[in-house]
């Protein structure tokens, strides 16, 4: 693949993060804010909430794009600078296949995560 | 009578001279010399960004700690509420915020819509960077507003 | 005298210069030079010299080189050309910042200067750099206007000219302006540790043929840049830029030439040449204009 391609992906990715992340972090961290925009929830990070933000389709999504997007952003970001570093034709064949490697198994690991915590919202 | 040093005989030499590698190396990413705020910008957008890269999965890992149920989760978070780990939380958030706003900044800039027009080159000379400084200068003050109050809801809200 | 107001009202400053550097110097001043030296034929790394030469009004940082090479140390060994800014050999690292040591006045930076060879590039002697790395990165984007197959005929023997308008012509003059003084190079934190980036000479003079409205090489440019050592290593700290002595900002070209692989080529037809050159017919009829009465 072209590296314009991937770059133009790198990019796409990051804008997306801007949004996906923000959200995320705003429900995480900012329940000031989130008082504002008029959503009150006690304790964000309790089991409940977890659980049920879990079971809800509309979290899996985010929660599964989020982790597609923020992996490939990342591992394309720290590609790039080990490139810088190693440079070597070697060198580069092993940190793409290390990449794409650390990517994958974290990419299935966290999606086993997301969907088997769906029922988790029912038993609660 | 000695010989002066300067016309000793010398080691014989290839055909090729020996060169001086003189490249900066990873210590030229950090240091810069004077330049503008955006060459360092870039030193702070690569570090927060391996910061972010290498939190991710250790987040993935600690997030699916909620399949082990209830006592498992609360036991998690107990151990996340340990001073160095909320230490390690607001560096994450500050990380976060400077990347992405400094990000949306290098993406209008990498497609050149911040960055106007080719201009003769008239002393003194235009520089596209600087055309752009208003956006630098606005997200640098967002981002310190977000971390400002990222940082209050954590440890005050 | 202009550049030096400019400087001095942009309040550019000496790194570790004394306080009042910059300001007027009196003459009968002392300039004292820190020199990196390097011998290859006997030093394993750089080491400093220090000398010490008499400010003259007016004087370059090269003038201050030339003075020791006259009257203290000919061994000292720099490269120069034309002392004006145009052959681009003088580039050195002049105070922590790359420079062409012909065109940067010493009361510009105060009366101590630590000059070193270019960073980014292997040291031949002393404030010598080996530029070939950059002229062989600037012949892998094909910095010549590349004309369509069809043209080859008029390319070989030349009948007529190009239209261009001014407003062409403004895309990509700019970037015609560079020197290949490497001073963007000496300046880029990519190059700091990529040989194999091709560095932000190279990739705004891709850019400017780009750009030409005669030009039909973009397939053949962006193949060039399109690499895991191209155009994507470049990330916009904009240092190249604020060293290029001739106002060229490779880094405005390298991001248009990044637009320009995703959004495809500035023009899609080259330019074609006027039409067919006007030819007057001999008028038999017509007497030819006379020769001018000699004066005496």
């Amino acid at each position: 693949m072209r590296e314009s391609k991937l770059w133009a992906l790198h990019l796409f990715s990051g804008a997306a993060l801007v949004v996906l992340l923000g959200v995320h972090m705003v429900v995480q961290h900012y329940p000031t804010i989130l008082s504002w925009l008029g959503w009150v929830e006690d304790d964000v990070r309790g089991f409940a909430s977890v659980a049920a933000r879990g079971a809800s389709a509309g979290w899996s999504v985010i929660y599964v794009l989020l982790l597609g997007f923020a992996l490939y952003h990342g591992l394309y970001g720290l590609r790039r600078i080990l490139h810088e570093i190693w440079y070597s034709p070697a060198a580069t064949r092993a940190v793409d296949a290390a990449v794409v490697v650390v990517g994958l198994v974290v990419f299935v690991y966290g999606l086993v995560a997301v969907f088997q915590a769906i029922p988790l919202g029912g038993a609660s | 009578m000695a010989r002066p040093s300067s016309i000793e005989p010398r080691a014989p030499q290839g055909l090729r001279p020996r060169r001086l590698p003189n490249r900066l190396g990873v210590r030229g990413w950090v240091h810069a010399g004077r330049y503008p705020i955006e060459r360092y910008l870039f030193t702070l957008h690569r570090l927060s960004g391996i910061g972010l890269v290498l939190y991710l999965p250790l987040h993935v890992w600690v997030t699916s700690r909620r399949l082990q149920g209830p006592e498992v989760w609360e036991r998690t978070m107990a151990t996340l509420s340990h001073p160095i780990f909320v230490v390690g939380e607001l560096l994450i958030l500050a990380a976060f915020v400077y990347h992405a706003l400094n990000g949306l900044r290098l993406i209008l800039g990498h497609l050149g819509y911040t960055l106007g027009k080719p201009a003769e080159p008239v002393y003194p000379y235009p520089v596209a960077l600087r055309r752009q400084r208003p956006l630098t200068v606005a997200m640098m003050i967002l981002a310190a507003a977000f971390i400002a109050v990222g940082i209050w809801e954590i440890l005050v809200g | 005298m202009a550049r030096v107001l400019e400087r001095r009202a942009t309040g550019e400053r000496a790194t570790g210069a004394p306080a009042g550097a910059g300001g007027p110097i009196e003459a009968g001043a002392v300039v004292t030079l820190r020199v990196a030296r390097f011998d290859p034929e006997r030093d394993v790394a750089m080491r400093w010299q220090t000398y010490q030469v008499p400010y003259t009004p007016g004087m370059t940082v090269l003038d201050a080189l030339i003075a020791v090479k006259e009257r203290q140390d000919g061994s000292l060994a720099f490269r120069s050309s034309c002392r004006m800014g145009v052959c681009g050999s003088c580039g050195m690292l002049v105070n922590g910042k790359p420079r062409l040591t012909c065109q940067t006045q010493v009361s510009e930076l105060g009366t101590h200067l630590e000059v070193a060879p270019l960073p980014n590039h292997d040291v031949i002697k002393d404030l010598v750099p080996d530029l070939s790395g950059t002229f062989e990165r600037h012949r892998k984007v094909h910095p010549y206007i590349i004309r369509p197959a069809a043209d080859e005929a008029e390319m070989r023997a030349p009948t007529r000219e190009f239209a261009q308008t001014p407003e062409e012509m403004e895309r990509y003059l700019q970037f015609a302006y560079c020197l290949k003084c490497s001073l963007c190079v000496a300046a880029c934190p990519t190059a700091a540790t990529d040989p194999l980036f091709l560095g932000p000479q190279a990739l705004a003079q891709a850019y400017r043929y780009i750009a030409d409205s005669r030009d039909a090489g973009w397939e053949v440019r962006a193949d060039a840049v399109d690499g895991v050592h191209g155009v994507f290593s470049c990330h916009l700290a904009g240092a190249c830029s604020e060293a290029c002595p001739k106002g060229v900002d490779p880094a405005l070209g390298i991001q248009l030439l990044k637009r320009s692989l995703l959004t495809g080529p500035p023009h899609a037809e080259p330019a074609p040449v006027i039409g067919p050159r006007p030819v007057v017919p001999e008028d038999p009829a017509r007497p030819r204009p006379k020769a001018p009465p000699p004066t005496v």
